[in-house]
């Protein structure tokens, strides 16, 4: 029992606490409010710091981008293995082609082939040249630098050597083939090559009277698989079964064009090889009723691609329409057709090629670019196109019959000479060329520029070395020459090589100190004489052989395969 | 203890003087006394034992209720189980009772012989054994001896025990009528059974029942004799199944055990409610359970013949965890723990066992089959069980039972419901057949969905179970490293696909959109229950530009994520009940089976995007602060996070210093390199990188191209605004807030990702990159935290947001202003989304592929490599590519030879390692691997073609063949036609050769000649060509077969790297590892024997077991049984 006091003072105490509580509410929902109010606050702020901030902050410390690039290819070292580069085969005439009386003989006089080679730096050691099978080892003669080799030939030779690790590979040979009379007068030669699986051979024709050997040699260890696309001036050629042949290890294969594809009076042939690699030449010969009209040896050129360029082309000042000017010959073989620019440089700089500057390309088919009109000189030619193209380049040297001859008129020798990459490069090797025995060789020297801009005149000049090696791989002379920009330098060997040596090779090193700009092309001129007065008609064009550096490493990287 | 209580002199009765224990002359049973009247009454003495323990509410009740009998006793006795030791000296009276004090006294039983030491019980009296809380009726005496009075074989006689209503104070309340027991049985398994219901009242309903095998010991009368016969109570049992026991030991000692139904006992059940000595506790069942399970357990194995005893006790110990786990499922993680202890100990405590055992044994004189009848049977139990489940079912539906309105009402949202999500997700669905409809030619024929970071992923459950576990990852030629947790949900998804990995991952990126959607839906109703803002949600969250970007580039984890968050938000809102309802509940109640299944998604989606568990633990420690109510479930829910990938923690931690954080972000699958990286800013707006509407479609410039470029971040601006908005309104303020850490955790997660470098990939062009992780995981949270508080700005009702307001007359033209609005902001806030969607789908689609996934047809590896994978050759097959980088034009750069070794049609998903590519890319430290430099040796040899033991090299890998890709380097397939032994198999597609060396065919497992040892001594190089003898039978994990006798030493080389978890025994015996320059290899001997190999990580025994109960007590508590067991 409470006394009425203490109730008295209950009610009181109620009452107090009731005031208490309404004051606590609102002090509480003050706090409250301020509470949301704040934690609002820091919640946009903690949300907009990240937004604003974060990139700095997170780029800050993470990164490691550069660790994980470098991780993801690993590069392993491997021993070079042996190289080969096989030399195209002699001249010699089709089988079936050698009829008709003593008088016309097509073969009256027999044919001297002769092999130059050269072997550069350390591969030097151990080089040597041998047959198709492998067998009948010839070695070079080796000096401090190189190793040389000159010699005659009467089969298919294959130069091995073994090439050092990330050091250039320079490794070259030369067949030249000279016939002084027949059908098979002039001087044909071609440059060894690697072995690929891919290779495009532009010029020679199938029309009548002319005739177009195809060799594909396979100097590997499995059969080859060969396939050839032939182009010519309507476009691709239906081949049928003809086109695909096989090459057996260590063998090769000689077709005739003419039965393949006849009736080509320009031709372009694409030889495929799967299952090994292999290489292909084509020996081109022509006669103009009785008189011939030139042969020569075609090695592959350069891949399709948008520009290439054409050493050597000759010219004896021609007119426009003389059709033994020289004559450029173009193909853009993809699915397109395009348009392609030509450039000439001359002696003394870029000429004008009025009308024939812009050429319109068909696709797949085999245009030709008279280049008449040029005054007489040794010419560079660069095609530029908005398309993968392949191309070449022959010109025609007139002779004269030996003076017991029945036949009037006047024998031609011709010279194709291949396209080339145009390859922007500063010092370094800038290719190397056999010589073989029994020609006399010059060369004609370009520098081209990178960016062919018709409407400017290129500048500067690019510093170049030339060496010259005998068959011993000693060093015979040297020059230094600074090839102007744009312009077409030609220099005979017998100028720079030692009184009474004989190069059996050559090679040409770009020097430091040249416009970066500007790249070197040049090809060989190979002249021999058949016998007459006039010196030097038969006459051949070898583009020189480029130095590739063999890689002691291989790239490799762990991909995943999703297939 | 000090209140007066009176008790009447007995009628005709002696009156032991007090504090003599002896003064009572022992009577035997058939001893009588001549009284006046010449009846031949018979004198029985009682003795009330009434235990307590120390004061409690309900004595003075008992004690006063002792007093008012009709016929009293001849003594009660107060025994004190609670008093001090002090106390205890002999005559203390507590009114008219005897008080001992019997501290230290632990059962019932030993109470009573307590105070039969004290006073002393005739040998023919009887013991009337009462707790502090069963009071008795007054007549309840009278009815006990009335019954025993004609028969001397009944030995124990119970009373019917009804419930004592307990105040909420903890004092006795007023008399009710609910029944407790009257008599009780057990089942054939031992469970006790009395035969009525929880809430039965008493209406004599019961009241035919007399010999029954058990009565309460509550109010129960016991011949002191046979008490003393039996010895009592099992001092091992306590307070429950102790009359069991004594009542089943009197039957077969030859005596009755009878019920009197007249003779009523009120009983508050103290101890079985757990409110003895906690007078305020609210009455839990729950709280004896232990002990009741134990009693019961222990009771089992007393009462089982000897012959069986062995096997009860194992089935015992044996079926305790599947007791536990259907407690678990039953959402009684309690119970579960209480089965396996009571079980545990039970079993363990072999010594009171015998003893009861013996004690039992001696007094026995019937054999057991004598209870038959008294037996509870079969039938009896199912149909208890089925009352109790009918019972259950009605207080369901009586706990809520809406009314007729309500329903209507209720009805009514469910049909707009269905409505609107059957719209929104049939849209989804038609956009999703309209896109991946192509490809279901393809995938039927067994085609895959593979490209961008999509790899094949042939394969059965068993496949994917090996390379989640086995913690060696079959990456080259394999290296020690946890597997991409992923892999883990990954096994799941294939079992439910039906045992292919393959028809898993097709059928994830098939439905990914309408999940999503779904999924939206479904986290949207846990907050609303607004169908337009549902809706919206629904498609928000299925053209979120991070989840299209991921699921176009084929990112699985990010994919894994964002289909599975909002399945999670929505369990952890119910684990704290947090949810949104129809009608809103009364009392918010978390929901332990919530916990369980939040648990099970938050492992599914840390496995596919690790770095959400530090955001988790965040955010949820964070949740547990602010709903402490529920914070115990809140930490379950982190649990198999952390245990699933347990190994992949261990990798990350261990390395942490040195990189192994970045494996936090690292994405499952094949490394991407991004093309630009996004801004913060852009990552707020939930864009992973340059997003554009209609990208292809639409001018360079313009207005409408600068429109097109804003366009997908809209979506994001408007939730992003709309969460500002929440955060000034009262509504779930503290959710909210949290909701904004959780957006600032995401931002911060997708920042970091794109900043960290994770792997070193390829680019498009070829060219080497470095590969950051995938921005559309924090994107997800992002979104899944900025919608939610987005959507407690906006209205939660079940009615649109355009439902009429009560004065619509006065304020027409305003209202219709405003009702305007609101539409036209729903069309915006529906046609952001759709344009999204739209936009993506038009953008992506192209050349039969969505984004950069396509079904694909072919094969990686043809028919004759995969001939070669297959046991039991096992070889692998290596494909080799040569690319220049930076593309064709391009020849500058050095040619680069990619190469993959491949042991299944393709790089496989399985084999794919976060860990393994991290380590690769030298961003995380790991163990050195010498099967790298094996391999990029034997590729770059291969890639060249100039070495002449090439073929030597790859069978000693045991590569079986050597393939180029479908339009791979045609050059290089020549360089492998010149290298010799290998024979090219095929012409097209992809190129394939054949390694042929003069042994047998390579393959995983070779036995070769010697011991690996040159004749110095010194170990050969492993491609040295020594002899292969022939190859073990093997599947690319494990190998085994029979293996000849072997003239000379022989050794055994797997093709793989080498490893200490490797193992290889001969007959049983382990066989000595050997060094084979990198791979693995064991030195054989020339026996003769059964070899067999395998690989053992080392603690997956131990973390599989540890996962395996997480994962199992989790799935057992997020099955939706038992929810509604409670009363």
């Amino acid at each position: 029992m409470t006394t009425p006091e203490e109730r008295l003072a209950a009610t009181t105490a109620e009452q107090g606490t009731g005031g208490r509580d309404v004051r606590d509410t609102r002090v509480r929902r003050g706090v409250r409010a301020t509470a949301a109010a704040v934690t609002g606050v820091a919640a946009v702020a903690a949300l907009a710091a990240v937004a604003v901030l974060g990139d700095q902050w997170a780029q800050s410390w993470t990164g490691a981008e550069q660790r994980a690039v470098a991780a993801g290819t690993r590069t392993v070292g491997v021993q070079p293995a042996d190289a080969t580069l096989v030399c195209p085969a002699p001249v010699a005439l089709p089988q079936g082609a050698d009829v008709g009386d003593q008088q016309f003989d097509a073969t009256p006089v027999p044919t001297t082939s002769g092999l130059g080679a050269l072997v550069l730096g350390g591969a030097a050691e151990g080089a040597r040249t041998t047959g198709l099978d492998g067998k009948d080892d010839a070695p070079f003669g080796t000096g401090d630098e190189a190793a040389g080799q000159q010699a005659g030939v009467s089969s298919t030779r294959v130069l091995r050597a073994t090439p050092v690790a990330d050091e250039p590979f320079r490794a070259a040979g030369t067949m030249g083939s000279v016939t002084t009379q027949g059908d098979l007068r002039g001087l044909g030669a071609g440059a060894c090559a690697a072995p690929s699986t891919s290779q495009w051979l532009v010029g020679g024709g199938t029309e009548v009277g002319a005739t177009a050997t195809l060799t594909v040699q396979n100097p590997s260890e499995q059969p080859a698989t060969v396939a050839l696309d032939v182009y010519g001036p309507g476009g691709p050629v239906a081949l049928g079964g003809k086109g695909t042949f096989t090459v057996a290890p260590h063998e090769q294969v000689t077709t005739r064009l003419e039965s393949v594809a006849p009736e080509q009076d320009r031709l372009a042939v694409h030889v495929r090889a799967a299952g090994a690699r292999v290489d292909a030449s084509l020996q081109t010969q022509a006669i103009d009723g009785l008189l011939p009209a030139g042969v020569d040896v075609l090695t592959a050129g350069a891949s399709p691609r948008e520009a290439f360029a054409v050493g050597a082309v000759l010219s004896r000042g021609e007119a426009v329409d003389d059709p033994h000017a020289p004559r450029l010959r173009v193909l853009a073989p993809g699915e397109k057709g395009g348009t392609a620019r030509v450039t000439v440089y001359g002696p003394s700089g870029p000429v004008v090629l009025r009308g024939a500057d812009e050429v319109e390309l068909e696709p797949g088919v085999v245009t030709d670019v008279p280049l008449g009109g040029l005054p007489d000189g040794a010419y560079t030619v660069v095609v530029d196109a908005d398309v993968p193209v392949v191309g070449a380049a022959r010109s025609d040297q007139p002779g004269e019959q030996p003076e017991d001859s029945v036949v009037d008129g006047t024998p031609y020798d011709v010279a194709w000479s291949a396209g080339q990459p145009v390859t922007r490069a500063a010092a370094g090797p800038a290719g190397q060329l056999g010589v073989p025995g029994g020609v006399r060789t010059g060369i004609a020297l370009a520098a081209v520029p990178v960016d062919r801009d018709p409407d400017a005149d290129p500048e500067g000049s690019a510093p170049v070395t030339l060496r010259l090696y005998d068959a011993s791989g000693a060093e015979i002379g040297s020059r230094e020459l600074e090839l102007a920009a744009g312009a077409t330098t030609t220099l005979a060997l017998s100028d720079v090589a030692a009184e009474g040596t004989v190069p059996a090779g050559l090679s040409l090193d770009r020097a430091d100190g040249g416009a970066a700009d500007l790249a070197v092309t040049w090809a060989a001129v190979l002249r021999a004489d058949d016998g007459t007065s006039a010196t030097g008609t038969l006459v051949a064009a070898v583009a020189p052989t480029a130095a590739v550096t063999t890689p002691g490493a291989v790239e490799v990287r762990a991909v995943d395969a999703a297939g | 203890m000090t209140a007066p209580h009176p008790i009447p002199a007995r009628p005709g009765g002696e009156v032991a003087p007090p504090g003599v224990t002896t003064a009572v002359a022992p009577v035997t049973v058939g001893d009588r006394t001549l009284d006046g009247t010449g009846a031949v009454p018979l004198v029985v003495t009682v003795t009330a034992v009434v235990v307590t323990r120390g004061r409690t509410p309900f004595l003075d009740a008992t004690l006063d209720a002792l007093a008012r009998q009709e016929r009293s006793a001849d003594e009660v006795v107060v025994v004190d189980v609670g008093a001090a030791e002090s106390t205890a000296h002999p005559g203390l009276r507590l009114g008219g009772a005897r008080f001992v004090a019997a501290s230290g006294v632990r059962s019932l039983g030993e109470a009573v012989d307590r105070a039969h030491e004290v006073v002393g019980v005739p040998e023919a009296g009887w013991l009337w054994i009462l707790h502090d809380d069963s009071a008795p009726e007054p007549d309840a005496l009278s009815r006990l001896l009335r019954a025993v009075e004609h028969s001397s074989a009944v030995a124990v006689a119970g009373c019917k025990q009804r419930r004592w209503p307990v105040a909420e104070d903890g004092t006795p309340a007023a008399d009710a009528s609910m029944l407790i027991e009257v008599g009780s049985t057990v089942s054939p398994l031992g469970r006790r059974m009395t035969g009525i219901d929880d809430t039965e009242i008493d209406q004599g309903q019961h009241d035919a029942r007399e010999d029954v095998l058990a009565v309460g010991l509550a109010g129960s009368l016991v011949r002191a004799h046979v008490w003393a016969e039996l010895g009592g109570t099992d001092p091992e049992l306590g307070p429950f199944g102790d009359g069991l026991d004594l009542c089943r030991r009197a039957r077969l000692a030859g005596h009755r055990v009878v019920v009197v139904p007249d003779a009523v006992v009120k009983h508050a059940q103290a101890s079985l409610l757990g409110v003895r000595g906690r007078p305020t506790a609210t009455p839990d069942l729950e709280a004896s359970r232990y002990a009741r399970r134990r009693s019961q357990l222990y009771l089992r194995l007393v009462d089982t013949p000897l012959p069986l005893l062995p096997f009860v006790w194992l089935a015992t110990l044996l079926w305790a965890p599947f007791a536990a786990m259907y407690r678990l499922a039953l959402k009684r993680p309690a119970h579960a723990r209480d089965e396996i202890l009571a079980a545990v100990v039970t079993a363990l405590r072999l010594v009171p066992l015998y003893r009861a055992r013996r004690r039992a044994a001696r007094t026995r004189r019937l054999p057991r089959r004598v209870l038959a009848p008294l037996l509870g049977t079969w039938r009896q139990v199912l149909g208890e069980r089925r009352d109790a489940r009918l019972a259950r079912a009605e207080a369901q539906r009586a706990r809520w039972a809406p009314s007729e309105l309500e329903r209507v009402e209720l009805r009514r949202l469910g049909r707009t419901r269905r409505a609107v999500l059957a719209v929104v997700v049939l849209a989804v669905l038609a956009l999703d057949v309209a896109l991946f409809g192509p490809w279901q030619g393809v995938l039927a024929d067994g085609g895959r969905v593979v490209g961008g970071g999509l790899l094949p992923a042939p394969g059965t459950v068993g496949d994917v179970w090996e390379a989640a576990t086995s913690g060696w990852v079959r990456d080259g030629l394999g290296v020690r490293a946890p597997a991409d947790p992923l892999l883990a949900p990954l096994a799941g998804f294939a079992v439910l696909a039906g045992g292919g990995l393959q028809t898993a991952v097709n059928a994830l990126v098939l439905v990914a959109l309408p999940l999503a959607a779904l999924g939206g839906w479904f986290a949207a109703g846990a907050l609303t229950r607004s169908v337009v803002v549902r809706a919206v949600a629904a498609l928000a969250w299925a053209a979120a530009p991070g989840f299209l970007a991921a699921l176009g580039s084929g990112r699985l984890g990010a994919v894994v994520v964002h289909l599975t968050l909002p399945w999670l938000l929505v369990a952890v809102l119910r684990t704290v009940g947090a949810h949104a309802r129809d009608v809103a509940p009364a009392r918010r109640r978390g929901s332990l089976g919530a916990a369980g299944a939040a648990g099970l998604l938050l492992a599914v989606a840390v496995c596919a995007a690790p770095v959400l568990l530090p955001v988790a633990v965040v955010l949820i420690g964070v949740g547990a602060l602010l709903v402490r109510r529920s914070w115990r479930s809140l930490l379950l829910v982190l649990l198999p996070a952390v245990v699933v990938p347990l190994p992949f923690w261990g990798e990350v931690l261990s390395t942490w210093s040195s990189g192994g954080w970045r494996l936090l972000v690292a994405e499952p699958g094949a490394p991407m390199v991004a093309s630009g990286t996004p801004t913060a800013v852009e990552l707020l707006l939930g864009l992973p990188g340059d997003t554009a509407w209609f990208e292809p479609w639409l001018p360079a410039d313009g207005p409408l191209a600068r429109a097109a470029v804003v366009g997908p971040a809209l979506l994001g601006g408007a939730v992003l605004v709309l969460a500002a908005v929440a955060l000034v309104r009262p509504r779930a303020v503290r959710g909210v807030r949290l909701a904004w850490l959780a957006a600032a955790a995401g931002l911060t997660t997708a920042v970091l990702a794109v900043a960290t470098a994770v792997a070193s990939g390829t680019a498009d062009d070829g060219t080497a990159a470095s590969v950051t992780g995938w921005p559309g995981v924090g994107l997800s949270v992002l979104l899944l935290a900025l919608g939610a508080a987005a959507i407690c700005a906006l209205p939660s009702t079940g009615r649109a947001p355009t439902a009429v307001p009560a004065a619509r007359e006065e304020r027409g033209g305003v209202h219709r202003a405003v009702r305007a609005g609101v539409v036209a902001l729903g069309v915006v806030a529906l046609a952001l989304p759709v344009t999204q969607l739209a936009s993506w789908a038009l953008g992506s689609t192209g050349g039969g592929a969505v984004g950069d996934l396509r079904a694909a047809e072919t094969a990686v590896v043809p028919a004759v490599g995969t001939q070669m994978q297959a046991p039991p050759r096992s070889a692998r097959v290596l494909q080799i590519d040569r690319v220049q980088p930076g593309g064709e034009a391009d020849g500058s750069g050095a040619a680069v030879v990619d190469y993959a070794l491949l042991h299944a049609d393709g790089t496989r998903l399985e084999d794919s390692s976060a860990v393994v590519r991290a380590r690769a890319a030298g961003l995380v430290a790991g163990v050195g691997r010498t099967d790298t430099g094996l391999l990029d040796q034997v590729v770059a040899e291969v890639a060249t073609g100039r070495s002449t033991d090439v073929v030597d090299r790859l069978a000693a890998l045991g590569i079986g063949a050597v393939q180029v890709p479908a339009g791979g380097d045609a050059e290089l397939a020549t360089t492998l036609d010149l290298v010799p032994g290998l024979a090219r198999v095929t012409e097209e597609g992809a190129l394939v050769w054949r390694v042929t060396t003069d042994g047998p065919a390579p393959g995983w497992a070779t036995v070769l000649k010697g011991d690996g040892a040159a004749d110095d001594g010194t170990p050969t190089p492993f491609f040295a060509p020594r002899a292969a003898v022939r190859t073990l039978p093997s599947d690319g994990t494990s190998a085994g077969g029979r293996l000849a006798e072997g003239g000379e030493d022989r050794t055994l080389r797997l093709a793989e790297t080498a490893d200490g978890g490797w193992h290889a025994t001969l007959d049983g015996r382990p066989l000595p590892a050997v060094d084979a320059g990198g791979t693995q290899a064991f030195a054989v001997g020339p026996e003769s024997g059964h070899v067999s190999v395998s690989y053992e990580a080392p603690h997956r025994t131990a973390w599989l077991a540890v996962a395996g109960l997480v994962l199992l007590v989790h799935a057992l508590l997020a099955l939706p049984v038992g929810r509604r067991r409670g009363r």
